[in-house]
């Protein structure tokens, strides 16, 4: 699997070297790439969306001050991470402290993150919105052609590759990128409405 | 022109789009309102086929992250990396020799590793902010993992038998591990 | 129930027939021998049928009864297990990702295993790819609680590897026992069905439980990459092992990553891994190199310059052992 390329990797580091010069526009381009990942990863530890999104805003913040440092020994995202983590585990923290007045530390955070009282609560209505987008997607994906729901899923699932899938569904591999895409297409037109007419932010 | 665009987010969420062709894609998700919607809710589809939970993300998070941007003065000093590393380093040498090698790495990026190993060492421990911490607190941190975690771990990534041992998500699974006597 | 009980049931074994597999026709003009086409209609079987019932996993001593159920529909698969003993838990099995949903402590932990593909047994699609390393030999049938059943014998052609007894139903060919043996004959491992019933359709289950007050706890996120990524390399390789899957990531609740290298000859596996070493690991490991285990996986660590290199597998000890001192740290240079 080539994955050296299409990690965009080479991308980043482009990117990276811009805004170490001054362009900023190229780290808007940063966010843009890893917004969801960030928030994805803060909201395991935090378990509440809302304050997901602003821990995730303060990483970037953060990974942009510390730019200047990057040397490029991991890749990108994996620095990125790092910061993520430690800033979603430092808020944990904070949250304690304003609660209890305890005495706590990073490493504290681990076991925090579990503590179920932590997390947070969304309102009713905004689970049942929630839940009506997963139930929708998923929907669709049970009523799509049975070609296109396998090369999704092979994806989506399983991590493999297109040239992965095309194998593993014997067809060429522009024929797979066709699929996944028209998948996301169905499933898109069917989300669409539902991100309009609800309040989901 | 639309349905290329839509297509080419969909190889770019894939890692199917080259680095010049994925640039160009995400100046025009910054400069194009519809694209980056598009762009947000191909993202939803995944995260929900991939964990199935939906996180939903405000409209303008990537512009307020601009915003704020906008106002940090442009100075990336080098020197930064020189002020806290003497401190830790000395810390670590009083700890271990294991303490100071991942110490060294993280805080003296001065060393700029070379090699494979310092890289990995590097991904060992958080950088940023740094943690005002005693070497005696790191190597205590260090020795507190367990071997059964770190071998249940590896038992749990290498193949299922886990789930079906009855032991699952345990440490105990490793005390009856047995010494094998060499040949 | 009682896992004494549970155990005299296997000797009860109890089979409804309500389905027969019906094999491709390509499949035949891949294997040659009779043992393996019955094995090839074994995975056939396994794969298409919908099917349900109890089986016992004997692993390290220890006897786990749970429930089983493998959907089929339109080439979609799902595998499910349910737990009769503590830890009660619901295993479930889409494609790659494992999901597991402990009922205590509501955790759902989510696995992403796209190099399996079934609890009971793994065996490669074209069988013939065993052909250099196993003799697959069909045995006199034998009757399994008195119902009729193929016996097929994996024998290993070297010392590297055990060997697997396969019991298949006449009727279904789907697989009612599997054993692992060591060297010297003993039974390592066991999957014996106590029951088992094949139905026309079995419904699909959601992993994902509706109630988003509990949330998933931890998710295994696979990404494979390329192995060249790896912080080493394997200067001895025991015949007929291949790299199948090589990812780099966070382990032990921690952001620490970990290099995660996994070979199989078709039918056994080894995972190859690599981090940084803890000193207290280092400490406890030091006095002795040895081979330890659980049930019929054999580990061996061993210490290169800064770096704790673990070798695991379902295979013998000189097996992982020879893989770990062929362990090389690949030469210094940025990707």
């Amino acid at each position: 699997m080539n994955s050296k390329t299409r990690t965009n990797e080479q991308l980043d580091d482009e990117l990276v070297s811009r805004v170490q010069q001054g362009d900023k526009k190229a780290y808007d381009l940063l966010v843009i790439k890893y917004q969801h990942k960030i928030i994805q990863l803060v909201n395991r530890y935090l378990k509440d969306p809302s304050e997901a999104q602003d821990v995730a805003q303060e990483t970037f913040i953060k990974a942009y001050k510390a730019i200047g440092s990057f040397r490029g020994e991991s890749a990108f995202y994996t620095w990125l991470y790092r910061i993520a983590i430690n800033t979603a585990k430092n808020y944990l923290l904070s949250r304690v402290r304003r609660n209890t007045n305890a005495e706590l530390d990073i490493d504290d955070a681990e076991a925090i993150e579990n503590a179920p009282q932590l997390q947070g609560l969304e309102t009713p209505e905004r689970l049942l919105v929630n839940q009506d987008i997963v139930e929708t997607i998923q929907a669709t994906i049970d009523a799509l052609p049975e070609e296109m729901r396998t090369a999704i899923m092979l994806r989506e699932f399983d991590g493999l590759s297109y040239e992965e899938i095309a194998i593993a569904m014997d067809c060429p591999v522009g024929t797979v990128r066709s699929r996944i895409f028209r998948a996301r297409e169905a499933i898109n037109s069917q989300l669409t409405p539902l991100l309009e007419h609800g309040d989901f932010r | 022109m639309n349905n290329t665009l839509h297509q080419k987010i969909s190889q770019f969420l894939d890692n199917d789009l080259a680095d010049p062709e994925a640039l160009e894609l995400l100046q025009a998700i910054h400069s194009d309102n519809a694209l980056n919607q598009t762009y947000q809710q191909y993202a939803i589809i995944s995260q929900v086929i991939k964990t199935g939970d939906y996180i939903p993300v405000k409209p303008d998070f990537a512009a307020q992250i601009s915003a704020r941007i906008e106002q940090e003065p442009y100075h990336f000093n080098p020197s930064l990396k020189k002020s806290a590393p003497s401190r830790y380093r000395w810390y670590a040498v009083a700890a271990s020799v294991l303490a100071l090698s991942v110490l060294v790495v993280h805080y003296d990026k001065q060393l700029t590793p070379t090699s494979h190993q310092a890289s990995m060492l590097s991904m060992s421990k958080p950088a940023p902010p740094l943690t005002n911490k005693t070497a005696s607190q790191l190597a205590q941190n260090q020795s507190q993992k367990p071997l059964n975690k770190r071998i249940n771990d590896y038992l749990q990534a290498h193949n299922n038998s886990v789930y079906t041992s009855g032991e699952t998500n345990t440490a105990a699974s490793l005390t009856s591990v047995t010494s094998y006597n060499q040949k | 129930m009682s896992v004494g009980k549970y155990y005299l049931l296997v000797f009860l074994l109890s089979v409804t027939v309500s389905a027969t597999a019906t094999e491709p026709a390509h499949l035949e003009t891949e294997t040659t021998s009779p043992a393996k086409a019955l094995l090839s209609k074994m995975l056939h079987a396994m794969a298409t049928l919908n099917y349900q019932g109890t089986v016992a996993f004997l692993k390290n001593g220890k006897l786990e009864p749970m429930k089983y159920f493998h959907a089929a529909k339109k080439g979609a698969e799902q595998e499910r297990l349910l737990s009769l003993n503590s830890p009660m838990r619901e295993i479930i099995r889409d494609a790659g990702k494992v999901s597991c949903f402990y009922k205590t402590t509501e955790q759902l932990v989510v696995d992403y295993r796209p190099f399996e593909r079934s609890f009971l047994l793994d065996l490669p699609d074209n069988l013939n790819d065993l052909d250099a390393l196993y003799q697959i030999e069909l045995l006199p049938d034998e009757d399994v609680a008195m119902l009729p059943v193929h016996v097929i014998l994996i024998k290993p052609k070297d010392t590297l590897r055990y060997s697997h007894k396969i019991w298949l139903s006449k009727q279904q060919l789907l697989p009612l026992k599997v054993s692992v043996y060591d060297e010297q004959g003993e039974v390592l491992e066991q999957m014996v069905f106590t029951e088992l019933h094949v139905f026309p359709d079995l419904p699909f289950v959601s992993a994902n439980k509706p109630d988003p007050n509990n949330p998933v706890q931890q998710t295994y996120a696979l990404q494979a990459q390329s192995s060249e990524q790896a912080g080493f390399y394997l200067k001895q390789i025991p015949k007929g092992f291949k790299e199948v899957f090589f990812t780099r990531r966070p382990m032990h609740n921690s952001e620490q990553p970990v290099d995660h290298l996994l070979l199989s000859d078709g039918l056994a596996s080894v995972s190859v891994y690599m981090e940084p070493i803890n000193p207290q690991i280092n400490n406890a490991r030091n006095d002795e190199e040895h081979v330890d285990s659980v049930g019929a996986i054999h580990f061996y660590s061993r210490h290169i310059n800064d770096y704790e290199l673990t070798v695991m597998g379902e295979v013998p000890p000189a097996t992982v052992k020879l893989i770990a001192e062929g362990i090389a740290l690949r030469a210094p240079n940025k990707p």
